[in-house]
């Protein structure tokens, strides 16, 4: 049973356990309020005029308003325990995760550290993460292209508090499914990289206008390359003139005093620190 | 496509709202969606589809309306109206544009029987 929402089901399976033990959360549902028996799809009645006749029902709800109840919750439980909440965002092979390990190496010797994973399957971001010595819960979406805020706020139950301290939810590798999704995150982080090209900001602008906080990983790679970092930074100003944007190689290290200092910046916040910056 | 899961919220707005009010079917389903939604019409129809399957919304119509963009202009300092994401400032031809409305997706209303 769902703490927050009561609901019965998981929309995701949540693995907090190495995968060989059993466990009884069921894989990707959602509720289906089926209703057998009815005569829905075949206008098969008599013809009553008054039978047929068309209602016209108010609605004016929000299809996000669900997500976003989700997210207010996490945002609450994180400012109560004063945690900074990155939510990263960026195609698939962009290096978010070697880029969280790099982090919390970094980070991790003087700031609490926990880690939600989101990915379609596996558990191995998850165990990449742990290896590194911090709590981390992986979240399998199964058909699902992005996490959203219940899954995240189960995933919270899991995991210590960390006051002062930064949560990081890698979210799915996809630059559009997750831009309109509140997690109850802080900041929202798009990582790209210098391999994928300069154009993405233009082609994706949804992501890169959400975010507050762009960076440029694999810059080492940038001699070997024809990316224009110029044009890149123009084009993500462009969709989004509030963008902040760092450049940085987790390979080699180039950048990453710069990004911690980023982080470190936003952290052991008063109430509220985690309200949306915009 | 994150559309399937807003499909799913929809039909389960829907199907709240239907019970509400005793209804047997639902014809027409009409939403409100921003020129800036990050939605895609045909992806959303097609997940309505499979989302309305078995349920009391099942063969409903969907009509989508467009809502328009607006975002203020850093340059000209006016809330305007934006054709496309990438469009520039109709006043000042400015590109220095943040987007401030055109991003919801909302149930306004449905007919039902």
């Amino acid at each position: 049973m769902c703490g927050i929402c009561g609901c019965g089901v998981t929309h995701a399976h949540i693995h907090d356990h190495p995968p060989q033990e059993a466990h009884t959360h069921s894989p990707q549902q959602w509720h289906a309020h089926a209703t057998p028996g009815q005569p829905i799809s075949t206008p098969s009645r008599q013809p009553d005029a008054k039978a047929f006749q068309a209602r016209l029902i108010r609605i004016e709800r929000d299809v996000y308003e669900a997500n976003n109840a989700h997210a207010r919750l996490n945002r609450e439980r994180l400012t109560q325990t004063q945690t900074l909440a990155l939510n990263l965002l960026s195609s698939p092979g962009s290096g978010k995760t070697t880029l969280l390990t790099r982090l919390i190496e970094r980070l991790g010797a003087f700031l609490p550290i926990v880690v939600i994973e989101g990915d379609q399957q596996t558990d191995s971001d998850a165990q990449r993460i742990r290896e590194t010595g911090v709590p981390a819960i992986q979240i399998n979406t199964g058909k699902g292209c992005h996490l959203d805020a219940h899954m995240v706020g189960h995933a919270l139950e899991a995991l210590p508090a960390v006051a002062g301290g930064v949560l990081f939810i890698e979210n799915v590798g996809n630059l559009v499914c997750p831009a309109g999704f509140d997690l109850g995150e802080a900041h929202k982080i798009v990582v790209l990289s210098v391999t994928e090209g300069e154009d993405k900001p233009l082609k994706y602008p949804d992501i890169f206008t959400a975010a507050d906080l762009m960076v440029l990983n694999k810059s080492d790679l940038l001699p070997h390359l024809d990316f224009n970092v110029a044009e890149c930074m123009a084009n993500a100003l462009r969709v989004n003139p509030q963008i902040q944007i760092l450049m940085v190689s987790a390979r080699t290290g180039e950048g990453l005093a710069a990004l911690c200092a980023w982080i470190e910046a936003r952290t052991s916040p008063g109430p509220g620190a985690n309200l949306p910056a915009r | 496509m994150h559309e399937l899961a807003l499909a799913r919220e929809m039909i389960a707005i829907v199907e709240r709202a239907a019970k509400g009010h005793n209804a047997k079917r639902i014809r027409v389903i009409r939403v409100a969606l921003g020129a800036f939604g990050h939605v895609e019409d045909s992806a959303l129809r097609f997940a309505m589809l499979a989302a309305a399957n078995g349920t009391i919304a099942e063969g409903a119509s969907l009509e989508i309306a467009r809502t328009i963009g607006q975002a203020w202009c850093q340059e000209c300092q006016n809330t305007v109206i934006l054709e496309t994401r990438l469009s520039p400032c109709p006043r000042c031809g400015g590109v220095k544009l943040d987007v401030v409305g055109g991003a919801e997706l909302r149930v306004v209303d449905m007919e039902v029987e």
